[in-house]
């Protein structure tokens, strides 16, 4: 079982071929790999916007995101968690936050994944605000 | 009296527009009257801190902890992350 948990400045980079292969492992235990990626949208409440900037309470939220990992490997029976949440700036249609879970089997994973993100939006110290376009007129 | 100041973020901050309130606090104080001295203060803060939660050294703390001038305090509330 294990936890990865990154705070990252900015949009987060596509994720890269050898972090499947680290989120699966090589033992042959992992049977369902979920992953779910949050993209900035281009409006915020029916006004276009050109990003959300991110403010993280630190070290809180990193403290906050292992105790939320740590408590899906338990309560699910998973084989890992990795987690990434982006803070300052990040433009529309870039990925702002990843989650990354691996179990033996689907239904242990897809629950984790969205108790996970509902925790996420009560318990770790995040804010975003949006940044909206520059009017022309 | 205690001196503590508390750390705000995202809307709370841009509603009183500063990232920290400094309070002066009866002892023993604890983080309910923190929470209703900082409100007290800045009411217009009410509104916006439903359910809001005091960090005590960047842990969640009950509202009958005690606190002490040297602890950092910030009001969790309204986060947004995801």
């Amino acid at each position: 079982m294990s936890v990865e948990v990154q705070l990252v400045q900015g949009p987060l980079a596509p994720l890269a071929a050898h972090d499947d292969d680290q989120a699966l492992g090589t033992d042959g235990q992992a049977g369902a790999f979920v992953l779910f990626e949050g993209i900035v949208r281009s409006t915020e409440a029916d006004q276009p916007i050109s990003g959300l900037q991110y403010q993280a309470y630190e070290p809180m939220a990193q403290d906050e995101l292992h105790k939320l990992a740590h408590k899906a490997l338990k309560d699910h029976d998973l084989i890992s968690v990795r987690v990434w949440h982006s803070k300052g700036m990040v433009a529309v249609g870039k990925v702002s936050f990843r989650l990354l879970i691996t179990s033996a089997h689907r239904k242990q994973a897809l629950a984790a994944m969205d108790g996970f993100i509902d925790a996420l939006k009560c318990d770790v110290p995040i804010w975003k605000t949006a940044v909206y376009e520059r009017s022309c007129n | 009296m205690v001196k503590v100041k508390v750390l705000l973020f995202g809307p709370m901050a841009q509603v009183v527009q500063a990232s920290e309130i400094m309070l002066q606090i009866d002892e023993p104080a604890t983080c309910q009257q923190v929470l209703d001295a900082l409100f007290s203060k800045h009411p217009e803060l009410i509104e916006m801190a439903t359910g809001a939660r005091l960090a005590v050294n960047s842990s969640f703390a009950a509202t009958d902890v005690c606190i002490h001038e040297s602890d950092e305090l910030a009001l969790i509330a309204m986060v947004s992350g995801g």
